[in-house]
């Protein structure tokens, strides 16, 4: 085996792959006996050879033509209409049937990474588990909890928190940003007002299609068609989050009961439709433990915030995103933490950040630039890290905050 | 589930024309189609429909299945490895995709892997460096290095020689290590 095998057999080794499903093995044995005894007495032809016989011909192309015409007549339990009215009037009917919920569940799988943000999307990641509970008790914000393995937020009416497990916490107001767009999700109403009104204003496109559930229920699905928001002339952003992707979103509802039922995002990328999002499951009205909107925090937790006003806050305050990228590496190289912090937004820096980029060589930093949404900045750079391992990224560094210097947000 | 030579060309035999025998060949290599579909299309979806396909062409041409050219592993993998490049070739799936949405059970995914962060970006790196490569070039490192087969087994599966296996093999591994070399080293956005 020589030296490229063997790099690439111990980059694959431990890479976790899906287990088969019982289910589907069990399903598929179904369907293939079913097909066996037609298959011994006559061997099938596979159908794009049928296909491609009957097409041969123009009055067989015209018998097809007729055979798919009559089919969609009679198929009247799967039609689509392309009226967005009548999209949009789903979405209203759907709104008003969860205006006087008194709780909602909500369990979807998401292409993530369990510890980063909420808002974060990867089309290369696998499914990570997300559940959302809420609570409306007339305070404006109700209570909630989102929660994926590696991170946990909780509102309790008045304000929340977040725990970014183990030990890494932020507190928040009543408009926390920790969960993006996952928030909205858990007022049903309003994420389907808010489409409604993204179909007007920005022509996302709506469509309405009837069909039969599973359970033999009728179902209504819209599709709305968006495109990405913000400018990616760098499109370092693109596709890292739903709304900096073009995406196909299909909200199914029971058609009688009008509540939604399941919601799946496909995010486009030109060659395919990936699902990033799926709802695979939601409850409403149900009984919610109390403890589920409290947080237990560790001991040892380190606290993240909104960086202070500094002594000598207005040499930072000067610095642009280049020479704050400048400065944050320097104070890493030169492993002064004192220096390093403020830049940072932690109350103290995690041993694990000091083992990882204390001592560091800078190779090079680029020129900053804007991408999406972002109200920061992202700095190209490459670095040498003391463990030998070469890492070339994008830090982003944004300042809208109350001391108006430039902090660290990510591409560490 | 361990079976002799002999008891397998048994199983194959009565397999064309018994669906309980063809029941139980099935269930004997369900899991191992299943492991190489998804290792080569990184989607349990996506697998299990080209598992589908490679089971219903089994059934449909096992009686040309020839034990005395090709052992049933190998001759099964070929089937598999020819679906799964079907499978990529076709771009245009955006049909499917909405029906399979219309369609969707709506069961909590079975493919859903709790592990730890840095596993689970490895993998996305490999799965884009590997999607990019040509499918020849997927085939043989998957089959090399998930399969772990020998290049005599997977030139029988490619009807290959094994000098041409070995060199694919070769050309395949450097062009991956660059790939996956620069994506590890750019925080996985150059490839």
């Amino acid at each position: 085996m020589n030296d490229n095998e063997k790099y690439i057999e111990e980059f694959v080794k431990d890479i976790p792959i899906e287990a088969p499903d019982q289910k589907h093995r069990d399903a598929l044995k179904r369907e293939l006996l079913n097909a066996f005894p037609k298959h011994r007495l006559k061997p099938t032809i596979h159908t794009s050879k049928i296909w491609r016989i009957i097409m041969n011909k123009p009055v067989k192309k015209l018998a097809a033509a007729a055979v798919i015409i009559i089919a969609l007549v009679l198929s009247i339990n799967f039609w689509e209409t392309s009226i967005p009215m009548a999209a949009a009037q789903v979405l209203t009917e759907a709104a008003e049937a969860v205006s006087n919920l008194h709780s909602v569940y909500i369990k979807a799988q998401i292409r993530t990474l369990p510890h980063d943000n909420f808002e974060y999307i990867n089309l290369d990641l696998d499914f990570v588990t997300n559940e959302m509970w809420k609570e409306f008790d007339g305070t404006t914000q109700g209570k909630w909890r989102i929660e994926k393995p590696g991170r946990v937020v909780v509102m309790d009416g008045e304000s929340s928190l977040l725990l970014i497990r183990q030990n890494h916490a932020a507190k928040g107001g009543i408009n926390t940003g920790f969960v993006g767009w996952l928030k909205p999700l858990l007022d049903v109403n309003q994420v389907l007002d808010r489409e409604v009104k993204l179909a007007q204003e920005q022509g996302s496109e709506l469509v309405l299609t009837h069909d039969t559930g599973l359970d033999g229920r009728a179902k209504l699905l819209v599709s709305v068609e968006a495109r990405a928001q913000g400018d990616f002339t760098n499109d370092w952003l693109k596709n890292k989050s739903i709304s900096a992707s073009d995406n196909l979103r299909i909200y199914t509802f029971d058609a009688e009961t009008k509540l939604l039922e399941t919601l799946d995002v496909y995010v486009h990328t030109g060659q395919e439709d990936v699902l990033v999002f799926q709802i695979t499951e939601i409850q409403y009205n149900i009984e919610i433990d109390p403890t589920l909107f409290a947080l237990e925090l560790p001991e040892d937790v380190i606290w993240y915030g909104q960086p202070k006003e500094l002594a000598d806050n207005e040499k930072y305050e000067q610095m642009g995103p280049w020479e704050v990228a400048q400065a944050f590496f320097e104070a890493c190289a030169k492993e002064n933490w004192d220096e390093f912090l403020k830049f940072w937004t932690a109350s103290a820096v995690d041993q694990r950040i000091k083992d990882y980029l204390g001592g560091l060589e800078i190779i090079s930093l680029g020129e900053p630039f804007k991408s999406g949404r972002y109200p920061g900045w992202f700095v190209p750079y490459e670095i040498k890290l003391k463990s030998g391992g070469v890492k070339k990224h994008n830090l982003a560094v944004r300042n809208d905050n109350p001391a108006k210097r430039y902090v660290v947000d990510g591409g560490i | 589930m361990t079976i002799s030579e002999v008891e397998n060309t048994s199983l194959i035999k009565r397999a064309c024309s018994d669906p309980d025998a063809f029941a139980q060949l099935y269930l004997m290599h369900y899991d191992n189609v299943f492991r190489y579909c998804v290792r080569r299309l990184f989607d349990g979806h996506s697998a299990e429909d080209v598992a589908s396909t490679v089971f219903f062409k089994v059934m449909h041409n096992l009686s040309s299945f020839d034990g005395t050219v090709i052992d049933f592993r190998s001759w099964l993998f070929r089937i598999a490895t020819n679906a799964v490049n079907d499978y990529l070739r076709d771009t245009k799936r955006r049909t499917d995709v909405i029906h399979r949405a219309v369609t969707n059970t709506r069961a909590q995914s079975v493919f859903v892997i709790d592990c730890n962060e840095e596993l689970l970006e490895k993998k996305a790196l490999l799965k884009k460096a590997l999607l990019s490569l040509k499918p020849k070039y997927q085939t043989v490192i998957t089959l090399r290095f998930f399969e772990n087969m020998k290049l005599t087994e997977i030139a029988a599966c490619l009807e290959k020689n094994p000098s041409t296996v070995r060199t694919w093999l070769n050309r395949a591994t450097v062009k991956l290590r660059k790939k996956l070399d620069a994506a590890v080293g750019n925080g996985g956005q150059s490839l």
